[in-house]
Order: C-alpha cells, then structure tokens, then sequence
C-alpha cells in the first residue's frame, strides 16, 4: 500500500519539487560564491570575506527547507481534497493507517531535495580553501536542513488533514497567543504583582523556538563555514 | 466658488509640508554657512555642562540615599551567609545551595587560582534569582561588618537561565577583582573597565578578526598575540575583553601568590606584569591564553542531535494530530 501512495504523490509534486530540489543544490554553491580567492587583502581579509560573506545567505536555508515542507504537505492532501475523498475510502485501510502512509510517502519525497542540499554543501564546501581556524560543516547542515523540513512538513501535514473549520482553529489559537498575551499579561500584572514584568508574548515565542518548541530547529545555527 | 472641505485640507497640508521644507532648507543653509565654533567657544559651552553634571551627580546621589533609606526602612527579612572559597554570599536562606552552586561553578571555572585578593576578602555579594518582582535584600551588619557590597539580584523574567545567572555572578566577581588594580596604573590602563568576557564571542574574533597580528599569533607567533593584544603597540586588534582572559590565565600559571605578585607589578609594562604573576616568560603566557581561548571555540552545531530527537517527539505528535482529523466522518 506504500508504494502507491509514494506513486501518487510523487505524480503530484513531481514538477513542482523540481525547482526546489535545483534550489536546494545551488544555493550552498551561491552562498560561498567568490569567497576563498585569492583576494589581494591576502588571508586576513579571506577569513573575514568567508564569515561575514556567508552570514548573508544564512535566512534563506531555513526559509527553502520551510517552503519544501509546505509544499510537500499541500501536496500529500491536494487530491484528497479535490476528489472528496472517494480514492482514499475506496481502500481497504482504516483512516490512521492511511494517513500514516501519507505522511511516510511525503517525509521519503523530502529526501531527495535534502540530498541535493547535502551534495551541494559538499560541493560548496570543497569549493573554498579555508584558512587556519575555519572549518565546514556539510553534514551538520544538511541534517539541519533535513529537519526543518521535515518539521514544516509535519505541521503543515497535520493542518492540512482536518477539516477547515480544525484548521481555522488552530491558526485562531496561534493568532490569539500571539495578539492576545500581552493584553491578558496586563490584565493579570493587576491580580498578581509578581507578574510584573513577564512578558507572555516573550514567554510564548521563547517556547516555540527556543526550548525545545516546534520551531527550535529553524533557529539554530545555519553555518557552513565558521570556526 | 468655494473647494470642498477635503481638498481645501489637503491643500493646507499641502502649504505647510512646503513651508517646512523650505525653513529646513533655510536652516541648513544657515548652518552650512556659519563659521566652525572657535576653540574657545567650545571650551565655554563644555564648561556651561559643568553645573548640570554637577546637578545631574548630586540627584544621583540623593536618589542612591532615598534607596538605602527605603531598603531600610523594610522589614528585614532572614538571610544566610554562604563561603564559597574567598566569596562570602547573602541570600535568603531558601536559595543557600543555589547560591552555592553557581557562585561554586563560578569560581571554579573562572577564576581559580586567584587566591590573596584584598577587594575580594572585603567584599560581600548578596545574591537573589527569585520569580517575583526582586526587593533589595537588607544585609545584617553583625555578620559581614561594614563590608562593601555587590548585589547580584535577578529576577527570573529577564535572567532566564542558569546561564544567564552565572554570567552576571561572572561579572560582579571580576568587577571587585578588577578594583584591586588602580585604574591610572600600567595594568589598570591596559585591562580597562570592560565586564569579563564572554570567552566563546572572544574565541570566534579572535579566529576571524580581519588582522596580519591575529592571523600570526593563531599562528603560534609570540609577537602576533603580544601585539594582538596591545602590549606593544597599545592598540588591540582582538576584542579588548580578552585582556581580562590573559590576565587569569597568567594568575592561573602562576599558582599561589600570583594575584599579590601580579598587584605588585602593577605599574611595569603589562606584558612584563603578566610574566612575572604567571612566573615564566612571555612566550609561555600568550601560548597559555591562545590554547585557553581555542578551547572554548564555540562548538557551531552543538545540541544539533538533541534537536533532532526533538523534532522526531513533534512529528510523532503532529502524525497522531493527523490521524484523528474528522474529514472522513461525514454524517
């Protein structure tokens, strides 16, 4: 049963994934364009080119390894949704089942744009002749990748799932956290003094993408070259 | 025929941007055309700030006064007295171990080695970490006599983590170490008033600063570092926190007496005070603080398969989201 569900969404994403997947094998070759030459500032200056040069890029990694994650899960429901599920009842698997099969066929798609991204930073990173005190860590960034989009991927896989009403829902919740914290910070400093100072909102954002939230990984360190 | 109100609005508003931008470019025509001011006219208006720094001192005082006042005027509430090797701490006696703890870490992984510092044996930090609004803790006088005091007192919304606490415990140790050294001496001028450093962000410069004098002493050159670190020329080309660093390091080498050994050659070149409190040569003190920096490199993808199992724990959660959705229930 894996292997058509991998069929089906493979006919699905095919053409769209291609723009990633070029995407996810250039974009680490652009990032070190130019750097590491023998520029006439001599080593001093290289190093700092290599770092400062490269920090330029750093948003857009975790930005493609989101929108491959986003795509990918659109894609998984698209024709679930568009066919009124007649092709998914027509199966003899209970509903857990298939959409466990769903989510396993997308997370196998989003190997291959990660494998470009690792052969890429490769690439890249042998690219550049780094000076004394620099290393490049491909591997660190391609499983970096990998888990961001895998990431993007599942929440948006499980948004995509339910009903629009469950999806409406969850975006509401998020939006009231976001909007709503502070107002109910500055309601409750009244009640409790001890919460004088304690931002929700900050609290909030801390726990999506600081400790151990969903979104942590987004935020780490995105380095190919550096100490 | 009278404009409508709109346009009539828009018209005004219209008048008076023009009127604005054309008293602007008056005015800097103005100041584009009048002479520089002479030495002597700045010097004037330089010595008409005296009196409002001087007024601006005496309310900072006043208010330091109201302070102490309402600090106690407050009941007082218990505490205990921790030692932590030369550290003697204040705090409340539910956060005792806790106080123990960091200041142990601190004292430990920073400053180890620094034994016979007078500022330090005559100080007394207090020390708080608590969740609600922080009230300065009063400090019994019978038990630390008229000791100066550092106060270390957080409050968990802005010093989140241990970290953080450590960091700022660093800072007030290094603070009272620091007054042992005058500021108008060689050492004094050398160190500067700069907080202890953090020694990742030191380490990361110090590798990718834009510097011949970095470049030779990552190197192993003696010189490269001497001069990276001012100590020839003056002027440092790694962030000048890390004096602090080889300063420590050289206390360190040195082993018992080296702060009193140190002190005493405050007022010789720098780099001739550091051989000396570490009790080798030159060579021997840049070479000991170039391998203590590269150690804390920071390590770019630390916690990389922490986030990895994380992540594994979030899917699992958003797969099992997945499976309950309510699309195939279709009464």
């Amino acid at each position: 049963m894996y292997q058509p569900m991998l069929f089906v969404h493979w006919k699905q994403v095919r053409l769209l994934l291609i723009p990633f997947v070029v995407a996810a094998f250039g974009l680490p070759m652009l990032a070190v364009q130019g750097l590491g030459a023998d520029a006439t500032g001599g080593v001093s200056a290289e190093v700092y080119q290599i770092v400062s040069g490269y920090q330029l890029w750093l948003p857009l990694f975790p930005m493609l390894a989101g929108a491959i994650g986003i795509v990918l899960a659109l894609t998984a429901w698209n024709w679930d949704h568009r066919l009124g599920h007649v092709y998914a009842l027509s199966l003899p698997v209970a509903r857990w089942e298939y959409a466990l099969l769903k989510m396993g066929a997308g997370v196998a798609l989003g190997l291959v744009p990660a494998l470009a991204f690792w052969v890429g930073a490769h690439v890249a990173a042998a690219s550049v002749a780094l000076p004394a005190g620099l290393n490049a860590y491909p591997n660190q960034l391609a499983l970096r990748f990998l888990l961001a989009m895998i990431m993007s991927y599942a929440f948006f896989f499980a948004l995509g799932s339910g009903t629009i009403k469950t999806t409406v829902w969850v975006v509401s919740a998020i939006f009231a956290v976001l909007v709503g914290s502070e107002l109910l910070g500055d309601v409750l400093v009244l009640y409790f003094s001890g919460l004088e100072g304690v931002s929700f909102l900050e609290l909030a954002t801390d726990w999506l993408v600081e400790m151990g939230g969903p979104f942590e990984v987004f935020v780490g360190n995105w380095t190919l070259i550096d100490v | 025929m009278s404009r409508p109100r709109p346009v009539r609005a828009a018209l005004a508003a219209l008048a008076l941007l023009a009127a604005g931008a054309m008293f602007g470019t008056v005015d800097a025509a103005a100041q584009q055309s009048a002479p520089p001011p002479t030495e002597d006219e700045l010097l004037r208006q330089i010595e008409a700030l005296g009196p409002m720094l001087e007024e601006a001192r005496v309310a900072a005082e006043a208010a330091e006064r109201r302070r102490a006042m309402e600090v106690a005027a407050r009941p007082r509430r218990p505490t205990e007295l921790v030692q932590v090797g030369p550290l003697r701490i204040v705090t409340l006696p539910e956060q005792a171990e806790l106080a123990a703890q960091l200041f142990g870490d601190v004292w430990r992984n920073d400053f180890d080695g620094v034994a016979g510092s007078p500022a330090l044996a005559e100080h007394v930090f207090v020390f708080q970490w608590a969740w609600r609004k922080v009230e300065p803790l009063r400090v019994d006088a019978t038990a630390t006599g008229s000791s100066p005091v550092q106060r270390i007192e957080l409050t968990r919304a802005w010093a989140k983590t241990r970290g953080v606490a450590r960091a700022r415990i660093r800072d007030a140790v290094w603070a009272v170490l620091r007054s042992d050294i005058p500021e108008d001496s060689r050492l004094g001028l050398w160190i500067g008033s700069r907080g202890y450093p953090s020694m990742q962000r030191v380490a990361r410069l110090v590798t990718t600063s834009p510097s011949d004098d970095n470049r030779a002493c990552l190197a192993g050159v003696t010189d490269g570092c001497v001069a990276a670190l001012g100590l020839s020329t003056g002027e440092m080309s790694v962030p000048p926190e890390a004096a602090a660093i080889v300063l420590l390091e050289a206390v360190r080498m040195g082993g018992s007496g080296a702060w009193t050994r140190l002190l005493e050659a405050r007022d010789a070149a720098p780099l001739d005070a550091l051989a000396h409190a570490a009790g080798v040569d030159a060579d021997g003190v840049m070479a000991a603080w170039l391998a203590a920096v590269l150690a804390e490199r920071p390590e770019m993808h630390a916690g990389l398969g922490g986030q990895a199992v994380r992540v594994l724990l979030w899917v699992l959660a958003l797969a099992a989201f997945a499976t309950r959705s309510t699309r195939w229930r279709l009464a």
